[in-house]
């Protein structure tokens, strides 16, 4: 049997909260009370989820499911680390949303704030609105971000989408701000719309899968128009998650550029061609 | 036991345990599908000469990359013997095709969680192939390699699944001569193929030159088997065959389990005892001293599933 927890917002706070015990592995197993009573922080101060939240729990079939209702733009770092389950935030999400997540499910159907999904090792979120800067990428002074999972966003991301992402998938409808997989290490960044300047610089290996034809570096070059068969297979892995890519979709040609090549040249640029 | 007046021979097919995998092979239409799948089970009859049995299932269901395919079936006589082929009949045969990928076919006939089922690295071998242009895709939970060729790229996929499995199911058409015999087999063949999870090794389905094990020169491990040969059955000591038999077909099955295997025998002989002139459905064996599994034609037949035992 799982578990349904709703945390309803009393009022949005003026202060930005760290509410990193906002996860269905922090809350599963507990009753009302001992939920109210687990800490956040603000600022200095060791606040409760009960200040904050009304919390309600029934039973329910299948995982453990904990639903966050209300604009939560002030809370960091929800479903920060969770590794299962499935965390619903009916509104906006604030700082490092999923950072460290490892498995379950997380969803945002509003806008999400700066470093979603940061160092995030597995699992999916989703987010229905837009995503600020640094989606899954590294913190300062880190080699290496996102590691795997999976983060689809139906809107926009702001700068350094993929930064330094060394696993997973990193999907975008809308547009991306400057440095789209800036120093990508490896895995996939697919961006539907246009992407601000220099797209991929540094990147040392990686996909980044573009839906406009942006302004590259120099230090890409173009080789050919094809069709790699692993598009398929992407498109049909996102479908599957209800995320529809390009319209056209399966059977799409890409020109294929490699770069960076300051930084050995192995990465590679896909730009769609409309048919 | 008789069926459709055919003699039923009372007698079991003796098959040994193997090592089986699947691959789905796809291509930019079903033709370059089918030529892919072709080659990669081409010479492929027996173990004893070609070191592996395969066959073409039939056209994949879904693949996927999406675009057409086709299953195939491989049996070998050990983990490192299938592994070994398979490197390179895929690396031969599948890549060599235009616009080919290549992928694990699973084995959902066999419980996932079962000991029998094992994984084996192929496109980790393989990339190498790209000198250093090579490049891997994680979609989903599996990883791929993609290999740059002529025509684009090479995908293939890291891992592929590898069961333990039977080969050597098998029964004789013995008929009144070679037009009956082969008719019959034909017909057996098209009704097995019907079915997913075994395969028919030989040319067409059918084997004509059944062996036997060893012979008198000390040189060769397996000789015909000269108790179905009709011109020497009057030369032969314990002929199996009489004075009316002029011919006999064997179809042998190699399958992914021994339920699949009792099945499409008791299929395939249902189909045969059909055809006119056929006058007896047997099978071989070596006396039940060397293979794991006998699948005994009575009980098969008799359609309870309990006719296949190890």
């Amino acid at each position: 049997m799982g578990e349904l927890i709703h945390l309803t917002l009393k009022a949005e706070p003026a202060l930005p909260v760290e509410a990193e015990s906002i996860t269905p592995d922090n809350l599963r197993g507990k009753n009302e009370e001992k939920i109210k009573n687990l800490p956040v922080w603000c600022g200095n101060a060791q606040e409760k989820i009960g200040d904050y939240f009304e919390v309600e729990k029934e039973q329910s079939a299948g995982e453990t499911r904990v639903v966050l209702t209300g604009e939560c733009a002030q809370f960091k770092r929800i479903g920060q680390g969770m590794s299962f389950g499935e965390l619903v935030i009916e509104g906006a999400a604030g700082f490092h949303t999923g950072a460290l997540m490892r498995g379950g499910s997380l969803q945002i159907k509003g806008d999400a704030a700066d470093w979603l999904g940061a160092h995030m090792e597995g699992g999916r979120i989703t987010v229905a609105g837009n995503a600020g800067h640094f989606v899954g990428a590294a913190y300062r002074g880190k080699t290496q971000g996102m590691s795997g999972g999976m983060i689809l966003i139906e809107g926009n991301a702001g700068q350094m989408t993929g930064s330094r992402m060394r696993r997973g998938l990193i999907a975008v409808k809308g547009n991306c701000g400057d440095a789209l997989g800036f120093k990508l290490l490896a895995g996939t960044i697919f961006a539907g719309g246009r992407t601000g300047r220099h797209p991929g610089a540094n990147m040392l290996r990686g996909t980044i899968i573009l839906g406009e034809q942006p302004e590259l570096l120099s230090s890409f070059y173009y080789n050919c128009t094809y069709q790699p068969v692993f598009w398929n297979m992407l498109y049909a892995e996102l479908a599957g998650c209800g995320f529809f890519l390009l319209p056209g979709g399966q059977d799409a040609s890409f020109k294929r550029y490699s770069g960076d090549a300051l930084n050995g040249g192995k990465g590679e640029i896909l730009v769609w061609q409309s048919t | 036991m008789r069926l459709n007046g055919v003699e039923i021979e009372n007698t079991f097919a003796e098959a040994f345990g193997m090592r089986g995998t699947r691959l789905t092979v796809t291509a930019i239409n079903e033709t370059w599908a089918e030529q892919a799948a072709l080659a990669v089970t081409g010479f492929a009859t027996s173990v004893i000469g070609c070191g592996v049995e395969a066959g073409i299932e039939g056209p994949s269901g879904k693949t996927p990359d999406g675009r057409a395919g086709m299953d195939c079936l491989f049996f070998a006589a050990s983990r490192e013997g299938l592994e070994s082929t398979m490197l390179n009949r895929i690396g031969q045969a599948v890549m060599t095709a235009p616009t080919s990928a290549c992928f694990d076919g699973g084995l959902p006939e066999i419980p996932a969680d079962s000991d029998k089922i094992s994984k084996y690295p192929i496109g980790s071998k393989m990339r190498f192939f790209g000198d250093g242009y090579q490049a891997s895709k994680i979609i989903g939970t599996k990883r791929y390699w993609r290999i740059p060729v002529m025509d684009g790229e090479f995908m293939v996929q890291e891992e592929f699944t590898m069961v333990k499995a039977i080969g050597g199911g098998n029964f004789l058409i013995v008929a009144d001569g070679v037009e009956a015999a082969l008719k019959s087999a034909e017909a057996a063949v098209r009704k097995m193929k019907e079915l997913r999870g075994v395969i028919l090794p030989f040319p067409g389905g059918v084997v004509r030159s059944g062996s036997k094990v060893g012979s008198q020169y000390k040189f060769l491990t397996a000789s015909t088997n000269v108790f179905y040969c009709p011109t020497i059955r009057g030369r032969v000591e314990n002929s199996a065959l009489n004075a009316a038999n002029n011919a006999v077909m064997e179809i042998v099955i190699d399958g992914l389990t021994e339920e699949l295997i009792g099945k499409a025998m008791a299929a395939g002989i249902r189909a045969a005892v059909q055809v006119p002139g056929v006058q007896k459905i047997t099978a071989g064996n070596y006396g039940g001293k060397l293979g794991k599994y006998h699948f005994h034609l009575h009980k098969i037949l008799a359609g309870g599933g309990n006719g296949w035992e190890s």
